[in-house]
């Protein structure tokens, strides 16, 4: 290739002003998504930041500038590193836990073989779809400590002696919240894994049973290399949807007791909107204070997310998707 | 008027607006037809005497269509607007009435939003974060004098410390209604009858702090695992610090957790260690039914009457719910047990009422709610009340107590309250900038609430003693940095303003009232 046949005639760049005309039902069609997310997603996250400058319990007009004093007191704060700490905790326990057993679940149910998958692949699905706050309640009376069925289980099975609260007790709640949790969520990376599992190719396998594969070999030589890409990305949904957690420790515990299963968010939400004392006391809402938490914790969440749209992008640019895979 | 219910629909349609909003769309009111808090005694009342004219009948009364949304909290209150607004409405077909007798999550929330953004109902109660200050700051609330009919002659017939300058009115004018009283015992005791005799007590005596341990020491053992001494909600904030502070009050610690006499906390007090450590005692001696760590108040309650445990804690509002789903309960309500039930010192109140209803400076039904406010304001008007709330939520009126018809418990629950109450000082009387104070107020952190919780569960392991000093420093501490803050913008308060000391606890304090 010559130099002179190398060169392209650039073409004349349009004007910024023609060239939205001539897009303009693109922009007019992303309009309202842009309005909504302006409104409920980027209005908040500026007014976070500018509520976090203030004295102010987010009812009355006067606001009184505080400065940087949120976040120093925050730092000395030891119930918010505790709930953060716990916020994260709670992330890297249920996240192996839930997408190594959905992984499980979904090898075996992606048989052709089990008659009954359709059957299972529902039972395992459901607690998703059940109404987060009910199933905190109902999980109160499976686990209480009188009558529970929980614990007439495990006297029944010689397993404990006296009935436990577990949710009454800190030394036991949080454990509690995280089995109850993977059990609820496990259906849904189950789904994601039955999606991945359905790209592997089905001669591969039956090219290594003739080899003499077992299942275990199968498992390890082929299904976990080729979804361990979906694997990645799973694991990074989860993640960070496991740092969500509001309303389920809200309706489960309220965070309690004595703040053993309190999160980030409810330690937000405490203070945002928490009850009032009175008398001499005064009231105890803090939005500026809780704006503050809400924004160290919003940076924490990013760089959980940051890693996965890089490495999302990284997967695209390999052919990969759970969008294809699923199609 | 219709552009306010399509404001409101929008917000329905955008889901802001949840259960309250959504049912105030509607539109025409129908109670419940089988309401759990059906009282007994309302089935006796006799019908409304709502006027249609003379003088307690607003002037400029809608004849066209008008809508009338109410928000509170329920509970007894529910029980009163159940029966009256479909009287209202067929005395007036062209008010459509839509109540929503809520939960105080559900009012902090939706109030909070609504008078934010213009859509807060007619009329309703203030969220327990908004001080009614704040509101009429705010340019929220209306104010009663300027619609309800005859509002001085009204105002007038309530007892001394239903309203007052800077509590319930401002400048001079009145914006707030608190046509129930406090003067009632919140933290009771209400027991098992069959329990207690079977342990050899008597319920309708009150008991000592050590009787209150032995009997719970005897039923917990004759439950054998079935049911136990007491039942608590923990989990909710508020329920063993009110039921300690109500212990320790009524022992000598005057004001409960702070003592208006020389505005400083009582935390320190002997009698608060040995309320705190009789309270403990029962946890530690699982005398306390097991799940009393992880439950709140509405679940404690519930289970009581299924036998559950022999006595609970709690208000006489559980009187009548308790009659009427549990017609087998044998159950009484007496005093909170006392450390010497020979020298009983009352239970302070604020001044106030137990509800306080507020009028939307937006609506435009504010002569059909001068009608209502009007009506429930006169002897008539507090008797009916009396009769389907009974004592529960007994309204302002003593003789309006006197006329009413309910049963023997909820007589004797009022009756205590009328016995042991007094009327407390308040910060709010004194200076208007103690609206500013709670602003800058940062309460301490562990709470009182959550210290005992901390202690129940084994997270707080000093010895009580020394806890309890940590909770009056951190308190007597987060005061002062108030004060501090105050006066930093600009705000004068100080202890001065939270010290009456020449309040004599056994009396009603008298503050100067412009009623």
């Amino acid at each position: 290739m010559t130099a002179s046949s190398g060169m392209v005639r650039a073409r004349p760049v349009k004007p910024l002003g023609r060239r939205i005309w001539e897009a303009r039902w693109c922009y007019l069609f992303m309009l309202p998504g842009i309005v909504l997310s302006v409104l409920f997603s980027l209005w908040p996250v500026v007014a976070s930041w500018y509520y976090s400058l203030f004295n102010w319990d987010g009812i009355n007009k006067v606001m009184y500038w505080a400065g940087l004093n949120n976040y120093r007191e925050l730092v000395h704060d030891p119930t918010f590193w505790a709930d953060f700490g716990r916020s994260f905790l709670f992330m890297v326990v249920t996240v192996p836990l839930e997408v190594g057993l959905a992984l499980l679940v979904a090898v075996v149910l992606n048989d052709r073989s089990l008659r009954l998958a359709p059957l299972y692949r529902t039972l395992f699905f459901l607690p998703v779809v059940m109404t987060t706050a009910i199933m905190g309640i109902a999980m109160q009376f499976v686990f209480a400590a009188y009558q529970g069925p929980v614990n007439e289980a495990l006297q029944a099975l010689h397993l404990i002696k006296a009935p436990v609260s577990w949710l009454g007790q800190p030394s036991t709640v949080m454990a509690t919240a995280i089995i109850i949790f993977v059990w609820k969520w496990m259906g849904q990376p189950m789904i994601y894994w039955l999606a991945a599992l359905q790209t592997v190719p089905s001669d591969l396998y039956e090219a290594a049973r003739v080899d003499g594969a077992r299942g275990w070999e199968r498992l390890r030589s082929i299904t976990v290399p080729l979804v361990a890409p979906f694997g990645a990305i799973i694991v990074f949904i989860i993640a960070v949807g496991n740092l969500n957690v509001f309303a389920f420790l809200q309706a489960l515990t309220g965070g309690g007791p004595d703040y053993a299963s309190e999160t980030m968010e409810l330690f937000i939400y405490r203070w945002a909107f928490g009850a009032a004392t009175g008398g001499a006391s005064g009231t105890s809402l803090r939005l500026g204070y809780a704006s503050a938490a809400a924004i160290f914790f919003g940076l924490a969440v990013m760089l959980i997310a940051l890693p996965q749209i890089g490495l999302v992008a990284r997967l695209r640019q390999r052919g990969f998707s759970l969008g294809r895979s699923i199609s | 008027m219709n552009d306010r219910i399509s404001r409101r629909r929008l917000l329905q349609a955008l889901g802001v607006g949840g259960a309250g909003i959504g049912l105030s769309a509607c539109g025409v009111y129908t109670p419940p037809k089988t309401g759990g808090n059906a009282n007994n005694a309302r089935l006796n009342s006799t019908a409304f005497d709502i006027p249609t004219s003379g003088v307690n009948f607003p002037k400029g009364f809608p004849s066209g269509p008008t809508q009338l949304r109410v928000v509170d909290s329920g509970d007894q209150k529910a029980i009163f607007w159940n029966a009256f607004f479909p009287e209202l409405q067929k005395k007036f077909p062209n008010v459509k009435v839509s109540y929503d007798g809520t939960d105080w999550t559900t009012i902090q929330q939706e109030i909070t939003l609504g008078l934010h953004n213009g859509t807060a109902p007619d009329f309703f109660q203030l969220p327990p974060t908004i001080t009614i200050g704040e509101a009429v700051n705010s340019g929220w609330l209306a104010a009663l004098d300027d619609f309800v009919p005859n509002w001085s002659t009204i105002k007038a017939g309530f007892p001394t410390g239903t309203f007052g300058e800077g509590v319930t009115d401002f400048n001079g004018k009145t914006y707030a209604y608190p046509w129930t009283t406090n003067q009632r015992i919140s933290w009771g005791l209400l027991y098992n009858d069959q329990y207690l005799k079977q342990a050899g007590f008597d319920g309708t005596k009150i008991m000592s702090w050590d009787q209150f341990t032995e009997a719970a020491k005897k039923t917990t053992k004759q439950g054998a695992g079935k049911y136990f001494g007491l039942i608590m909600g923990i989990g909710q904030t508020g329920q063993i610090s009110g039921t300690i502070d109500a212990l320790a009050e009524s022992a000598g610690a005057h004001g409960g957790e702070f003592n208006w006499q020389t505005g400083q906390y009582n935390f320190t007090s002997d009698i608060y260690r040995e309320a705190t450590e009789l309270i403990l005692g029962m946890f530690a001696n699982k005398y306390m039914f097991p799940d009393s760590v992880s439950i709140g108040a509405p679940q404690a309650r519930g289970e009581f009457p299924q036998g559950v445990a022999a006595m609970i804690v709690q208000g006489p509002w559980n009187i009548p719910e308790y009659e009427q789903t549990n017609p087998g309960l044998k159950f009484g309500f007496n005093l909170a047990p006392q450390k010497n039930p020979s020298s009983i010192w009352p239970f302070s109140y604020a001044p106030g009422g137990s509800n306080t209803w507020v009028v939307s400076n937006a609506s435009k039904a504010k002569a059909v709610i001068g009608l209502i406010f009007n009506y429930v304001g006169t002897l008539k008007g507090q008797t009916e009340w009396a009769d389907y709330d009974g004592a529960g939520d007994p309204p302002q009126y003593p003789q309006a107590m006197q006329h009413a018809k309910m049963d023997t418990i909820s007589r004797g629950a009022l009756e205590l309250g009328y016995k042991h109450t007094v009327l407390a000082p308040n910060p709010e009387l004194k200076t208007p900038s103690y609206a500013n104070y709670q602003e800058l107020y940062v309460p301490p952190q562990p709470t009182w609430d959550q210290t005992l919780v901390g202690m129940v569960t084994g997270q707080v392991k000093t010895n009580v003693k020394d806890t309890l000093k940590k909770v009056q420093d951190s308190y007597e501490a987060a005061m002062e940095k108030a004060f501090s803050a105050c006066k930093a913008q600009g705000v004068n308060i100080s202890r001065d303003d939270f010290t009456f000391s020449s309040w004599n606890p056994r009396e009603a304090y008298k503050y100067p009232t412009k009623s």
